[in-house]
């Protein structure tokens, strides 16, 4: 039985937890602070940039000032890559969670903690759905007027929860019918979406398509203490721990690494710790 | 594509009937009424188009008056709201004092500018004389409207309220209104002691702010 609580998944849980409670916190005691659609402290902010597309093209007006946002997240994702779905977001965490107990209790559901990850390297890159969730996303918006994903944003949806909550305890907001579309939503797409991040969520799909310019703390493997590629052992561990099925043993190009949320797991699960994470990337014979 | 990819057939369908029932949910299924909403919120077109739906507003409101919606149309669901029965909006005029007045809290932290930066006027002073100047207007959250069917004969708690002086007795002891001095901040609803239900069966109040976004694109 393989170790499940690593390193980095507890450094993981932890900052994911943190901007949670923030949010919470925020939301209990009435701050500026918001939620995971714009995050900050007065006019100082991090926005959603698929929100702002959205609203960009429904509305079809520029607004500099969220313009001037968008390109400092751009900024963030460029030095630090794909990091927000590691580290930020809930949702996976939330669905390997659920997925545990799930298959505790009915155990005859699809094994494994998400999803079967088959060992062979495919070879021509697969059509990336994302993209065309992200595609119809603004599409849609545009024609409809309105910001249509963040009607049914996984974390939004998670953030509106909380908040129902807490106004219906505190008595700070009118609940009414409408307000079971969240949690429904929200476990529908926990439950029976389970390849929610990697066949969906279009979020995802922008931060991965952004992080194409990430050059910082790329994984890099050490090809002589590697296993498999000084031809040791068939070892694939990294690539089966990889929850975005990058194998980082093959030569990498920017793209396939643009999904790279520096989650850490290959590092750690490295039998002969192989792979880091530098600040610069060392010099190999890289195909770009 | 379906086989070879990722995702089954299964789970492309549902993803499709999922969104197809989102935007006809959405587009069909809306509050009957339009909401007041924060200030700054210029026509219900353009709001919509630009809330993200972050609760800042919510959160940063000092009167606690903007509530996120969670009910009615799941097109305005999570969008803010003002709750004129729980508070009213003093447009943050604390925040900057009388002479200098700073944009309202709501709209310095709205980050895509859903709530959209105001035209401040240099002359927004407090007059006892006449108010607000009339400018005042164009970022104005509604109109009070007196139902005078209800309202009770000889009773200036909404005159006493406004803090425009845009409330004002008539000689038979009838509240009426000088619309260009009402600024919709819902103070006159806050303090209105008179309620009745509607023939929708709503609790109404003889004084209630009718939304500006009825006015300016009739959605």
């Amino acid at each position: 039985m393989k170790k499940w609580l690593t390193k980095g998944a507890l450094l993981r849980t932890i900052s994911i937890s943190l901007v949670l409670i923030i949010v919470i916190v925020g939301l209990v005691l009435h701050t500026d602070w918001g939620s995971y659609s714009a995050l900050g402290i007065g006019e100082l902010i991090a926005l959603c940039p698929l929100g702002y597309l959205e609203t960009f093209f429904a509305s079809r007006l520029f607004i500099p000032r969220a313009f001037v946002v968008f390109l400092g997240v751009l900024l963030i994702t460029i030095v630090l890559g794909k990091v927000f779905c590691a580290w930020i977001c809930p949702f996976p965490l939330t669905q390997r969670l659920l997925a545990r107990i799930t298959n505790k209790f009915f155990p005859k559901n699809t094994p494994a903690d998400t999803e079967a990850i088959d060992t062979e390297v495919p070879k021509r890159a697969r059509l990336d759905t994302r993209l065309l969730t992200l595609v119809g996303v603004l599409g849609a918006s545009l024609f409809a007027g309105f910001p249509v994903f963040c009607l049914v944003c996984p974390l939004g949806l998670t953030f509106a929860l909380i908040a129902g909550i807490v106004y219906l305890i505190t008595g700070g907001a009118s609940l009414g019918l409408t307000f079971l579309f969240i949690p429904v939503f929200l476990v529908l797409e926990l439950l029976f979406f389970r390849r929610w991040c990697s066949k969906i969520c279009p979020l995802g799909a922008l931060y991965a398509l952004i992080s194409r310019g990430n050059r910082f703390f790329r994984p890099h493997i050490d090809a002589e203490a590697c296993l498999s590629l000084s031809g040791r052992t068939e070892c694939s561990h990294c690539y089966q721990v990889c929850k975005e099925h990058i194998d980082i043993r093959a030569t990498q190009t920017t793209k396939t690494l643009a999904d790279c949320s520096k989650c850490r797991d290959c590092s750690d699960v490295c039998p002969v710790h192989a792979v880091s994470f530098p600040v610069l990337p060392k010099k190999k014979p890289d195909a770009d | 594509m379906l086989k070879g990819g990722k995702i089954t057939r299964r789970e492309f369908i549902a993803s499709g009937i999922a969104a197809v029932a989102v935007l006809t949910g959405a587009l069909n299924f809306r509050v009957k009424k339009l909401l007041c909403r924060p200030p700054g919120a210029q026509t219900e077109k353009r709001f919509l188009s630009l809330c993200v739906r972050c609760n800042r507003c919510v959160e940063a409101c000092p009167q606690r008056v903007i509530e996120p919606v969670l009910f009615g149309g799941l097109l305005e669901l999570r969008t803010p709201w003002l709750n004129f029965r729980k508070s009213y909006c003093n447009f943050c005029h604390d925040a900057g004092g009388l002479k200098t007045p700073l944009p309202p809290q709501c709209v310095v932290v709205c980050p895509t500018a859903a709530l959209g930066t105001l035209k401040l006027n240099p002359a927004f002073t407090l007059n006892k004389e006449t108010g607000y100047s009339k400018e005042v207007r164009t970022f104005s959250i509604g109109l009070a409207k007196i139902n005078t069917d209800f309202c009770p004969q000889h009773c200036d708690v909404c005159k006493k309220a406004c803090p425009y002086f845009a409330i004002e007795l008539d000689d038979n002891g009838y509240a009426f209104l000088t619309e260009n001095r009402c600024n919709g901040c819902g103070a006159c609803e806050f303090y209105c002691p008179e309620e009745y239900v509607s023939k929708t069966g709503e609790i109404m109040r003889a004084v209630t702010v009718v939304p500006n976004g009825a006015r300016l694109d009739s959605v």
